[in-house]
C-alpha cells in the first residue's frame, strides 16, 4: 500500500502508542485482560489472580485471597472477547473544505488510520464504512493484521463526491447491518440535516453500539476569521454569495454555534458521546482528550 | 415660506475638486471587484447569517459611505467659500436659530409718499418680508424709533406671524429721530438674545438728519464707537426704504410779529416757506387758514433750496383761542406742509400797577404818567385805544388782589417786597404773567435782591445795585443807549431820531448787573438788554422766566430821575413792554412733535382729570384721541404736563371750572424732517469709520443679509468647517460601532 506510510506517522503513532483506548462501556470483551467483558462473573471462568495496581477497578479485588495474604489481587476470567470497532468515515463534498494544510476529510483519514491501528495493535477487531449520500464502501471487522492494509488503501483511495452528505439514512443502514455490538466512530462534519443525523445515532444506541460522534470542522468554519471581500462558493449545491466577512461575522458564528450545540445536546439526548474535532488540533493532544473524557465518564458511571 | 436653494462660490475653479467625493464610492466598488474566492461548505449558515444581517449591513455601509463621500464633498465645498443666497437656505437648515432685531425708522420723512406707497409703508414690508423668510424657529424684536424708541416687542419673540402683524399695525410719528436714540435699547435687545446668532436690521430712509443731526457741529465720535462696539455683537444690515429724488416743500417756520392779539384787530404773522428740493418751484399757493377756513392766500416761486417769508395780518374776532394754520400747496410729504398757531385773543390787556408813592395830587403819584401813557385818554376823556386797562392799588393791595385776573403785575417805586408778597408775584410769573419792576428814589434793593434774586424765588434776573447819578450836574445828564435798535421793544425807533428815544436826559438810575449765574442757567434763555445808558448800564432789562417775563426799568416811571416820561418815546416803549410782558400768558408753547408740553394753570383750577384731545387721524377713532390726564402741582402752581405729541396739529385741552374753557397747543413737525437730502453709503463708511454694515434698496430674501463680510460667505464658511469636525469626528465612531456590532 503506497499510501501506508501517509497515515502511519512514525512520530504520531509513537505518541499514541502508550495510549489506551478505553470505553466507557465495555462491549463485548478484552483484548489482554484491558478490556472487560460485561458478562464477567456470569458465564466466564475464573482463570488467574492479577496483582493490583492503581487505577484498577476495585470492585473485582478478590477480598479472601486479601484475607489470606493481605495483598490485593484482582480475579481475572478465562472467557473474553475483543473489541469491535467501526469506524464510519463522511467522504461528502463539505468533507474537502480545509483553511490549512489539511482538508477535513484528510483529518478524518489520519484520525481513522490512528484509531484502527490502536485498535488492531491491541488484538481487538476494527472494520471501516465510508459514505456520502449513501454507503460506499463497507469493510467487515477483523483483527487480523493484514485487514490494517485494507482499512489504510480505502483510507488513502477515497474522494470526496460532488453529493450531498445523508448521514441518518445511512447510520440507519448501518445499524442494521452491524448485529454485533461494537463501538462505533462516527467521522463527520455533519453538515446534514441533524434531527436524521440524530435519528440515525439513535438508532445505533439501539442496537446496543457505543457510538461516538467525532464532530470535525475546521477552525475556519467555527471562527470565521476572514476580512477581505471573499467571494464564497457554496459546497454540494449550495449557491455562491459576496460577503464581507467582518460584517456578518458575529451573526454566523452565532447561527454556527447553534447548529454544533444542536448536534451535541442531540448526541447527549441520544447517549452519544460528542466530541468536536478541530483540524488544527495535534492528534495525540485530541485522543489523550477523548481518552480522559472517556474515563472521567467511565467513573462517574 | 421655503424658496430655492441658491448658492454662490467665491472660488468657483475648484469645483472640480469636488470629484474628490467620489473617491470614497470608487474604492468601495473596487474593494468589492477585488475579492477572493473561495469554496465554502458552511454555507448554510453563512446565507442564513446573511439574511438576519443584510438589511442593515447595507444600510451602514450606506451611511458610512454617505459620511465619507459628505465628509470630502463638504472640505472642498468650504474651499470654495461658498455664499448662501438665501436666507433660509442650506446654512439656517444646519445653523442655529435667529434672532432677528428690526429697527424700524418711524421719523415724519418717512410718511415720503413714492409711487403708491410711503417709505413707512414699504418699511413695514420689509419688515414683513424678514420675518417671512425667517425659518422656524427664529426669535424676532422690534424698535421703532420716532420721537423716542418705542420697544414694540421686547423679549425675544418665536411668534414671528404675531410680530409682523404688531408692525402692520404701527401708525406713522410726525417726530423726528436720531440714530444715536436706538443704540442703548438695541444694545440691550443685543444682550438679551438667547441665540447664538443675531441680526440687526435698520430700515430707514437714510435721511441726513437722522444720522448727523440739524448742525454741521455735532461730532459723530462718540456715535460711531459705539455703532462699531454693537456691529461687534450682531451684524447690521441697513435697508434703504428712499428714492432716489425727494422733492419736498414745507412751512418751515411760524412768527407772530405783533406780541398780543387783541379782538377786533390785525394780527400780523410772518410764516417761512423752503423749497428742500432740487428743482425750482413756481405758484406754490400759501393758505392762512383761520379756524379752519382760508383766510388769506398768496402765490410764491421757491427756486431750489430758496426760503422765503409770507407775511399776513388777519383780523381776528372773539376772544379766546383761534387756530391758525399756513399751509402750502400738496406734495409728496403731506404733513409738513401745514404750520399750525393758536392766538389767544383779548378784548384787552389788564394791568396791575402798585404804585409805591401815590399822592393825591394830579402827575404826583410814581405811576402817573405811566398809566396815562399805557392808557392814553382821549380828547374826550374815554379810552383812546382800548387795548391796555391799567388798574392802580397800593402797596397794601398787593395780597389783596387776584392777579390771574391781570396779565402784567407793575411794582412801580415800591420801597420793599414782603416775603408773602414775592410770593404771590413769583406765582404770577410761574404761572405766565408778565411782572414789572420800576426803579425809584425810595426803592430798597436789598429786599428785591433777596427775595426775588437767585437765593428767593429766582425770577430777578439781575442784581440791583446802588444808585447812580446822584449829584450829577444837569449838562452830564445820561441818555439811553439803543444798541443799535436790535430788541423789538426799541426796534420802531430805527431812523426816527427825532422820536426822542436818544435825546432823552436821564439824570439817575440803579446799576443792575447781571449775574453769571443767570447767563449760564442752561433752563432759562440769558435775560435781554433791550436798551442801556450812555454809561453802559442797563435801562430796560427783559427776561422770559419759569412761564411768564420779567422785565426791569432801571430809572424811574415819573420825571423824578429822568424827562422820559414826556418824552414821545415813552408811550410806544411802554406800551410794547406790556405786550410783550403779556404774552407770556397769551402765548402757547411751542411745541414739535414729539416733545413734551406743559401749560400752567390759572391758580384755583381744578386738580381732577383734565381730557387732552389728540389730532384726529382717518385711521384711528375719535375717542382713541383723547386722554385723561391729572395735572401735578409744584412751586404752587398747577401744570398739566403732555407728552404724546407724535402728531402735528391741534390739541385741544378741556380745563374744568374755574376757568372752564379750551386752551389749544400747536404741535409742529420738525424742520429739519422736511429736509429729505439722504447720507450716502461712502459718507457713512467715512463718518462711521470702522463700523461694518450693509446697505441695501431693498430686501432680498435669498441674500444672507447679516453677513457684512464682502463675500458674506463667512458664516457659511464656517458652518461647513464645523460640519466637516463633526462628520470626521462621527465617522470612525460609527465605523467602530459597526464593526463591533458585528
Amino acid at each position: 500500500m503506497e499510501s501506508s506510510p501517509k497515515y502511519l506517522d512514525p512520530k504520531t503513532l509513537a505518541k499514541v502508542k502508550d495510549l489506551e483506548v478505553r470505553a466507557r462501556r465495555i462491549v463485548e470483551g478484552f483484548v489482554s485482560g484491558s478490556h472487560k467483558s460485561p458478562f464477567q462473573g456470569v458465564s466466564v471462568e475464573f482463570a488467574e489472580h492479577r496483582q493490583y495496581t492503581p487505577g484498577d477497578d476495585t470492585r473485582h479485588i478478590d477480598w479472601k485471597l486479601f484475607g489470606k495474604t493481605d495483598k490485593y489481587y484482582l480475579k481475572r476470567y478465562e472467557q473474553e472477547t475483543n473489541l469491535v470497532c467501526n469506524l464510519v468515515i463522511d467522504t461528502s463534498e463539505s468533507m474537502k473544505y480545509g483553511s490549512g494544510k489539511m482538508t477535513k476529510l484528510d483529518f478524518t483519514r489520519e484520525l481513522a488510520a490512528v484509531l484502527a491501528y490502536l485498535v488492531l495493535h491491541q488484538q481487538d477487531s476494527v472494520g471501516a464504512a465510508f459514505f456520502e449520500h449513501k454507503l460506499r464502501y463497507l469493510i467487515p471487522p477483523s483483527g487480523q493484521a493484514s485487514h490494517m492494509n485494507q482499512i489504510l488503501h480505502l483510507l488513502a483511495v477515497c474522494q470526496p463526491a460532488n453529493v450531498t452528505s445523508r448521514i441518518g439514512p445511512v447510520l440507519n443502514e448501518l445499524a442494521g447491518r452491524w448485529t454485533k455490538r461494537s463501538l462505533v466512530f462516527v467521522m463527520t462534519d455533519g453538515f446534514d440535516d441533524v434531527d436524521t443525523m440524530i435519528q440515525g445515532l439513535r438508532h445505533l444506541r439501539h442496537r446496543r453500539h457505543e457510538v461516538a460522534l467525532l464532530h470535525v470542522l475546521d477552525p475556519a468554519e467555527l471562527d470565521f476569521p476572514f476580512s477581505d471581500v471573499t467571494l464564497f462558493k457554496g459546497l454540494e449545491g449550495l449557491p455562491e454569495s459576496l460577503v464581507e466577512p467582518r460584517s456578518i461575522r458575529r451573526a454566523y458564528r452565532e447561527e454556527f454555534e447553534k447548529f454544533r450545540r444542536e448536534v451535541e445536546v442531540g448526541c447527549r439526548s441520544a447517549d452519544v458521546d460528542y466530541m468536536l474535532v478541530r483540524t488544527d488540533e495535534p492528534l495525540d493532544r485530541l485522543l489523550t482528550r477523548y481518552l480522559s473524557t472517556r474515563a472521567s465518564r467511565r467513573s462517574l458511571a | 415660506m421655503n424658496g430655492p436653494l441658491a448658492l454662490s462660490f467665491g472660488a468657483p475653479t475648484l469645483l472640480g475638486w469636488m470629484a474628490l467625493a467620489g473617491v470614497p464610492i470608487l474604492i468601495h466598488l473596487l474593494h468589492r471587484q477585488r475579492h477572493k474566492t473561495m469554496e465554502w461548505a458552511a454555507m448554510r449558515w453563512l446565507m442564513a447569517a446573511l439574511k438576519k444581517n443584510q438589511r442593515w449591513i447595507r444600510l451602514e455601509q450606506w451611511l458610512l459611505l454617505a459620511v465619507r463621500t459628505a465628509l470630502i464633498a463638504l472640505v472642498v465645498l468650504a474651499m470654495m467659500k461658498p455664499a448662501l443666497e438665501q436666507a433660509k437656505g442650506l446654512f439656517a437648515v444646519l445653523g442655529p436659530s435667529t434672532h432677528h432685531i428690526l429697527v424700524i425708522d418711524n421719523s415724519l420723512s418717512m410718511q415720503y409718499a413714492e409711487g403708491n406707497l410711503t417709505r413707512f409703508e414699504r418699511a413695514q414690508e420689509m419688515a414683513t418680508s424678514i420675518l417671512d423668510s425667517a425659518r422656524q424657529g427664529d426669535l424676532a424684536s422690534v424698535l421703532v424709533l420716532g420721537s423716542s424708541v418705542q420697544v414694540l416687542v421686547a423679549e425675544p419673540s418665536p411668534y414671528l406671524a404675531s410680530v409682523a402683524e404688531e408692525i402692520e399695525n404701527l401708525t406713522p410719528e410726525d417726530a423726528s429721530t436720531r440714530i444715536e436714540q436706538m443704540i442703548e435699547p438695541l444694545r440691550r435687545l443685543v444682550g438679551q438674545s438667547t441665540t447664538s446668532r443675531t441680526r440687526v436690521y435698520l430700515i430707514t430712509d437714510m435721511q441726513r438728519s437722522t444720522w448727523l443731526g440739524e448742525g454741521a457741529s455735532n461730532d459723530p465720535t462718540e456715535l460711531r464707537r459705539r455703532l462699531v462696539e454693537l456691529a461687534g455683537d450682531a451684524p447690521i444690515s441697513i435697508l434703504d426704504t428712499s428714492g432716489q429724488e425727494s422733492p419736498n416743500l414745507a412751512v418751515t417756520q411760524w412768527q407772530a410779529i405783533d406780541p398780543v392779539a387783541v379782538d377786533g384787530r390785525p394780527y400780523a404773522i410772518r410764516a417761512t416757506a423752503t423749497n428742500f428740493g432740487q428743482t425750482d418751484r413756481s405758484d406754490v399757493r400759501v393758505d392762512l387758514k383761520v379756524d379752519g377756513e382760508v383766510e388769506a392766500s398768496e402765490m410764491i416761486s421757491l427756486s431750489a433750496g430758496q426760503s422765503k417769508n409770507v407775511t399776513f395780518a388777519p383780523s381776528l374776532t372773539g376772544e379766546g383761542d383761534h387756530t391758525l394754520e399756513v399751509q402750502i400747496t400738496g406734495d409728496p410729504l403731506p404733513r409738513d406742509n401745514s404750520r399750525y398757531a393758536i392766538a389767544r385773543v383779548r378784548p384787552s390787556l389788564q394791568v396791575l400797577l402798585i404804585d409805591g408813592q401815590p399822592s393825591g395830587e394830579s402827575f404826583r403819584s410814581e405811576t402817573d404818567y405811566l398809566r396815562v401813557a399805557l392808557a392814553p385818554a382821549s380828547s374826550n376823556g374815554n379810552d383812546a385805544t382800548g387795548l391796555i386797562r391799567v388798574d392802580v392799588a397800593r402797596e397794601s393791595d398787593l395780597l389783596e388782589k387776584n392777579l390771574d385776573d391781570f396779565d402784567v403785575v407793575g411794582l412801580i417805586n415800591v420801597r420793599q417786597i414782603t416775603d408773602a408778597e414775592a410770593k404771590a408775584v413769583a406765582s404770577f410769573v410761574r404761572r405766565g404773567g408778565g411782572f414789572l419792576l420800576v426803579a425809584g428814589n425810595q426803592l430798597e434793593v436789598d429786599s428785591y435782591n433777596r427775595l426775588l434774586g437767585s437765593q428767593g424765588e429766582k425770577i430777578l434776573p439781575v442784581v440791583l445795585g446802588d444808585g447812580v447819578g446822584e449829584g450829577i450836574p444837569s449838562g452830564s445828564a445820561f441818555q439811553f443807549d439803543p444798541i443799535d435798535y436790535v430788541h423789538p421793544l426799541v426796534a420802531d425807533f430805527r431812523d426816527n431820531e427825532q422820536a426822542g428815544l436818544v435825546s432823552t436826559k436821564i439824570y439817575r438810575y440803579l446799576k443792575a448787573t447781571i449775574p453769571a449765574s443767570t447767563t449760564e442757567n442752561e433752563s432759562l434763555p440769558a435775560p435781554e438788554i433791550a436798551l442801556k445808558y450812555s454809561s453802559g448800564d442797563p435801562a430796560i432789562i427783559v427776561a422770559p422766566s419759569k412761564g411768564g417775563t420779567v422785565a426791569i426799568l432801571t430809572t424811574s416811571a415819573d420825571l423824578d430821575w429822568n424827562g422820559w416820561a414826556i418824552s414821545p418815546s415813552y408811550l410806544p416803549v411802554m406800551q410794547q413792554l406790556i405786550r410783550v410782558l403779556s404774552a407770556g400768558k397769551l402765548r402757547r408753547p411751542d411745541v414739535r412733535a414729539g416733545e413734551t408740553f406743559t401749560l400752567s394753570l390759572p391758580e384755583g383750577t381744578s386738580e381732577g382729570e383734565i381730557s387732552v384731545e389728540r389730532p384726529s387721524r382717518a385711521e384711528t377713532a375719535a375717542e382713541q384721541n383723547i386722554t385723561a390726564i391729572k395735572p401735578e402741582r409744584t412751586d404752587g402752581v398747577t401744570r398739566l404736563t403732555f407728552s404724546s405729541t407724535d402728531r402735528v396739529g391741534i390739541y385741544s385741552c378741556q380745563l374744568g371750572p374755574p376757568a372752564d374753557e379750551t386752551w389749544k397747543v400747536p404741535v409742529n413737525t420738525w424742520s429739519a424732517e422736511s429736509d429729505l437730502s439722504k447720507i450716502s453709503e461712502d459718507e457713512l463708511a467715512g463718518t462711521f469709520a470702522g463700523w461694518k454694515f450693509r446697505l441695501l434698496d431693498r430686501f432680498e430674501p435669498d441674500r444672507p443679509m447679516g453677513d457684512v463680510s464682502a463675500s458674506g460667505s463667512e458664516s457659511i464658511h464656517r458652518g461647513l468647517l464645523y460640519l466637516v469636525l463633526a462628520l470626521a469626528l462621527v465617522e470612525p465612531i460609527l465605523a467602530w460601532r459597526f464593526s463591533r456590532s458585528h
